[in-house]
């Protein structure tokens, strides 16, 4: 299984630390939580991020602030607005990002 | 329009890109220029070309991703948990139908939801809901539940009964916002007006009839004998309709749909059911197909 490096950026305590035991449960798979505009911008231009994950709480400002923020980095990031807050969606929408780590391809 | 433009505009309407230097420019004049997606294309990232040329697609009930964990049984049309299908993620804003029973005493410990429109919709046995706003209560075969999960909301879902199982619908929808504040509401329906024609049971209305919800989706049951015909008039210009059969067996616009199969259809304004059997009851929902 691939490594994978997921910043969780959002709000909600009780669902961001759902959301990082269901990717880390995932072997290889590690999430960050980030609830701050300022810190989860330092963290993305100085670490090996995969992808970042829009939680919930965010202001409106924030997401087009952060999404603003991946088009001036110099190497790829993945982005998912995520939906549903729990394992109903997450791997899918990661696989969606990441085909070739469907389980049996 | 391109293809690359438009894989571009459609992963961008689900909320999924991928972003590098190499497309700033680019990206950045996305962000700026914000405009809305052209109907019809949100789903054709999914779809092979003949779905896309009848502007329809059938989901055969015994095609749908089953989980048995025991306590659960669930089916899923779309992708859901460890049900990967790439041409199976969606159907305009419509993300989840999940046809679920629940062992007699079990349920869904408590758990988070966000930014989804969450309706239930019992087919036998009580449905225990407890939520972090302080709700209780218990939906029944004639209610719907919904949840506007919003900014964030837990709760918990359990069968009632120790003696029988539950059935119910769980259907998640795409809101036409995010972070909205989390709500909840159910209503018990009258059956009565929904024989052998289409009652409205969900809007984006609060004020029309039914629950509402943050979308521009209306859902109606119909409850039809052998025979027994329905137009159905779609109520936004450019919406779908998907079709989920309940019990029974109907033909809409010549497609013969049996128990549990589901049918999407878009471009079209209104559609034509005839039940083919008795005691057919069917979900029909008008569903926006544009994912803000």
């Amino acid at each position: 299984m691939k490594n994978l490096i997921i910043i969780l950026f959002g709000k909600n305590e009780e669902i961001l630390h759902t959301l990082q035991r269901i990717i880390t449960g995932t072997n290889g798979w590690q999430a960050v939580i980030q609830q701050d505009l300022s810190t989860c911008k330092k963290y993305l231009s100085s670490y090996p991020v995969d992808i970042l994950l829009l939680s919930s709480g965010l202001s409106t400002l924030e997401e087009t602030e952060i999404m603003d923020h991946l088009s001036y980095l110099d190497h790829p990031i993945g982005l998912i607005k995520h939906y549903g807050g729990g394992s109903g969606l997450l791997k899918n929408e990661i696989y969606s990002l990441f085909p070739d780590l469907i389980p049996g391809k | 329009m391109n293809k690359q433009n438009f894989i571009k505009k459609g992963l961008l309407g689900s909320g999924i890109f991928a972003s590098s230097a190499e497309s700033a420019d680019v990206m950045k004049n996305e962000i700026d220029e914000i405009e809305p997606l052209e109907t019809l294309d949100a789903n054709a990232v999914q779809y092979k070309s003949d779905q896309l040329e009848n502007h329809s697609v059938l989901h055969k009930a015994t095609s749908r991703g089953y989980a048995d964990h025991g306590w659960l049984q669930s089916n899923h049309t779309f992708s859901f948990a460890n049900y990967h299908n790439p041409e199976r993620m969606h159907f305009g804003v419509l993300r989840v139908l999940n046809d679920d029973i629940v062992a007699k005493g079990r349920g869904f410990g408590l758990h988070p939801h966000d930014n989804m429109e969450i309706i239930s919709i019992p087919l036998e046995g009580d449905l225990e809901h407890e939520d972090s706003m302080g709700n209780q209560a218990i939906i029944r075969k004639g209610d719907i539940q919904v949840m506007s999960a919003g900014t964030g909301i837990m709760h918990s879902e359990y069968n009632k009964n120790t003696d029988q199982f539950v059935k119910f619908l769980q259907i998640w929808v795409y809101p036409n916002q995010r972070n909205v504040a989390p709500r909840y509401d159910q209503i018990t329906l009258d059956k009565s007006q929904r024989h052998n024609k289409f009652q409205q049971i969900l809007s984006p209305d609060p004020a029309d009839e039914g629950v509402w919800i943050h979308q521009d989706a209306w859902f109606h049951m119909g409850n039809f004998d052998k025979g027994a015909e329905a137009n159905y008039k779609v109520r936004k210009a450019g919406n779908g309709v998907y079709i989920f059969v309940i019990s029974g067996s109907v033909n809409v616009a010549g497609q013969e749909l049996e128990t549990r199969d589901g049918f999407g259809i878009w471009g079209i304004s209104e559609i034509k059911l005839m039940a083919t059997s008795p005691d057919t009851e069917i979900l029909l929902m008008d569903l926006n197909m544009i994912l803000n």
